[in-house]
């Protein structure tokens, strides 16, 4: 099985976002409505980020010709194509999962959200100790909101629920 | 000031001073080990333990005491799990993930002490004595020529990023794109926001950061699976041995350098010392195709350039009032809680009280190498820790690191994508590290350099010439200096795939 090598596929990418912003740029850059002094506003707010985006065209298109030039080199191979479903499957599950999180970090609290995502992410490594995966996905979110909320008094995202819950432990700690 | 260094001298031998300094770099340490959990959070937590002491004797050397401690404490996680818990460590990761990969975690750690407590202690040796003279040179720096230095960075982490030129030249141009995002610094108008008020701000380091650098090292476990309780390392690796650590003393003592001239002007700061220590390590190095692979020069560069930072940062903090970052801010507000206003008129009030600090600032290197020594077996065995465990653990402290940098839920959104980026990056094998730098540099370049033409006015020829003349000479020496370094890597990497 063929396929264009990583690094092109990814330059591509990168030369079509940048060219893209480029033929928008007067949208995607709002330019003050009065007149500022030049004391004031020495520079255009769009000159900077067009010229990056010029410059990284530039850059990437000539890296896309000199490695295209070279045709025998641009695909890769894939030689074991079961492992490299099962591998590929393991990475989206966990992509998949970290972007699920990260999604109801804020509805579910911390502690709720880093025991799913602790216990899969565990499961998904290889650990089939039920008990192992429990205590860890408990204990140490806890341990940790306990230590960051309470003692250093910063905030982690949680739910009156949970917070109710805690309250007789963190009621008998110390704070800073 | 031979006087005040005499009684300074006599009011810092004190024992409570020191009690107070190992406490605050225990805590520097254990804070700067949270990723995600910044040596200024952590200072910004315990300023006010520093006002209810009273004493400025007490207070400001303990808040010193978290600063070393923190910006050591941030080379731990990245060294052991390849997550920088600050910008300072982001050289760091290369070389100390590397080590740690190979099963030698504790003399990574080692050598990230040792390089940061002698680099700390010249640097601060330095700011004793060089305070004064010093702080007349810093002054008569301006936008211009920080505008230079920036640019110059820049070309030189482009040139000598791992792997090709063209390669780190567009994951620069990234970087400083993204940079961009967010209001215009002068007309406060917004770029590539979409309508949206969370991208205003731009992008924040913390997320980016540990995207970039921890959500790939998981991802690649998760695609590995885990490692049988057999293979899991018992060990942690050799001490460090002593010809290691004097072989290293050369590139120590040049990231010393790099790093106290960095650190005396304002606004530059760790991560770029950081990048110029280990840029120049590779550089000199008889091999540099090892860097990056676990090479102990590499851990010692990074560590030394960021850490002889610390002392010259209170040159324009103690002389000028100028916080160079938002650790010396939060010094500033801790002198003026105690009654001292940092400024041209503090030496002459109370030299001797801030030659009493400096002094004990030197002496807490001491303590700083008893504390690290001791602490490190405790850190290091937490590669020990099955990886079935570990990742797991790793995962919810980039989840917690990135929210608690400033409790905005947008920061968990920004790190999964700039994980994405990070993956994507490392599929193709392209340097993160030229991106992060372009993120931190490229919006100031730009800030600057805005402030440059303000400065110039239309006479740029004479502005150039006549008021501006540092500027000039290191901008004509850029492309020379980039010119000369982009034909020694492409001379070793030639020699590397050959």
């Amino acid at each position: 099985m063929f396929k264009f090598r990583a690094d092109i596929v990814f330059t591509a990418i990168i030369l079509f976002m940048a060219t893209t912003a480029l033929f928008f740029r007067n949208s995607l850059i709002d330019i003050t409505p009065i007149f500022l002094g030049e004391d004031i506003l020495a520079m255009n707010p769009r000159i900077f980020p067009n010229l990056i985006l010029i410059l990284i065209s530039i850059v990437s298109t000539i890296f896309l010709y000199l490695e295209l030039s070279n045709n025998y080199k641009i695909y890769s191979t894939n030689q074991n194509i079961n492992e490299g479903y099962s591998k590929s499957l393991k990475q989206t599950l966990f992509i998949i999962l970290t972007i699920i999180s990260a999604l109801v970090l804020t509805k579910l609290g911390f502690i709720i959200t880093m025991f799913i995502l602790m216990s899969f992410t565990s499961i998904l490594l290889g650990n089939r100790n039920i008990f192992q995966i429990i205590i860890m996905s408990i204990c140490i979110p806890i341990t940790f909101y306990i230590l960051v909320t309470h003692i250093l008094r910063t905030q982690l995202p949680e739910i009156d629920f949970m917070q109710r819950l805690l309250n007789p432990i963190l009621q008998n700690l110390p704070t800073v | 000031m031979i006087e005040n260094l005499i009684t300074g001298l006599e009011l810092a031998l004190r024992v409570d001073t020191f009690v107070w300094i190992s406490g605050g770099l225990l805590l520097g340490m254990l804070m700067g080990s949270l990723p995600g959990f910044t040596t200024s959070m952590g200072m910004s937590v315990l300023v006010p333990i520093s006002f209810i002491v009273g004493d400025p004797l007490i207070g400001i050397p303990f808040l010193i005491g978290v600063y070393k401690g923190g910006i050591y404490g941030g080379s731990v996680p990245a060294i052991l799990i390849s997550m920088p818990g600050t910008g300072a460590s982001i050289a760091t990761v290369q070389d100390g993930y590397a080590l740690t990969r190979k099963g030698q975690p504790r003399k990574a750690l080692e050598m990230s002490l040792f390089a940061s407590a002698i680099s700390d202690f010249f640097s601060d040796l330095f700011t004793l004595f060089m305070i004064i003279p010093v702080a007349a040179l810093v002054l008569r720096f301006g936008p211009p020529e920080i505008a230079s230095i920036m640019f110059l960075s820049l070309v030189i982490i482009a040139v000598t990023a791992t792997g090709p030129v063209i390669k780190g030249l567009i994951m620069l141009g990234i970087g400083i794109w993204v940079g961009f995002i967010g209001a215009d610094p002068f007309s406060s108008m917004p770029r590539y926001t979409f309508g949206t008020s969370e991208l205003y701000d731009g992008f924040h380091l913390i997320p980016i950061l540990i995207g970039l650098f921890a959500l790939p090292e998981i991802f690649g476990a998760a695609k590995e699976g885990d490692i049988s309780r057999k293979k899991v390392s018992k060990f942690i690796g050799d001490k460090l041995r002593l010809n290691e650590l004097k072989k290293s003393l050369k590139t120590i003592f040049r990231s010393t350098f790099i790093g106290t001239g960095i650190g005396i002007i304002p606004g530059l700061g760790q991560p770029i010392a950081a990048m110029m220590g280990y840029i120049a390590a590779k550089n000199s190095s008889s091999q540099p195709e090892k860097f990056g692979k676990g090479e102990l020069n590499g851990v010692a560069a990074a560590e030394a350039a960021n850490n002889a930072v610390n002392g010259p940062t209170m040159v324009p903090l103690l002389t000028l009032g100028i916080p160079g970052d938002a650790v010396t801010a939060l010094l500033l507000g801790a002198f003026m809680m105690q009654g001292l206003r940092p400024g041209p008129t503090l030496l002459e009030s109370s030299g001797d009280i801030v030659f009493a600090i400096l002094i004990a600032m030197v002496l807490a290197n001491f303590l700083f190498l008893i504390i690290g020594y001791i602490t490190i077996p405790f850190f290091a065995r937490i590669v020990t820790i099955k990886k079935s465990l570990l990742i797991p653990i790793t995962i919810m402290l980039a989840f917690a690191g990135t929210y608690l940098a400033r409790s905005n839920p947008f920061d968990i959104l920004t790190l999964i994508l700039f994980g994405l980026v990070g993956i994507a990056a490392r599929e193709s094998k392209f340097d993160v590290a030229p991106m992060v730098m372009g993120f931190i540099l490229g919006r100031e370049l730009e800030y600057t350099f805005g402030q440059t033409l303000a400065l110039a006015g239309s006479d740029w020829i004479s502005f150039a010439l006549n008021e501006r003349i540092g500027m000039t000479i290191i901008l004509i020496l850029t492309p020379l200096i980039g010119a000369i370094l982009g034909i020694r890597m492409n001379r070793f990497r030639k020699r590397v795939s050959n």
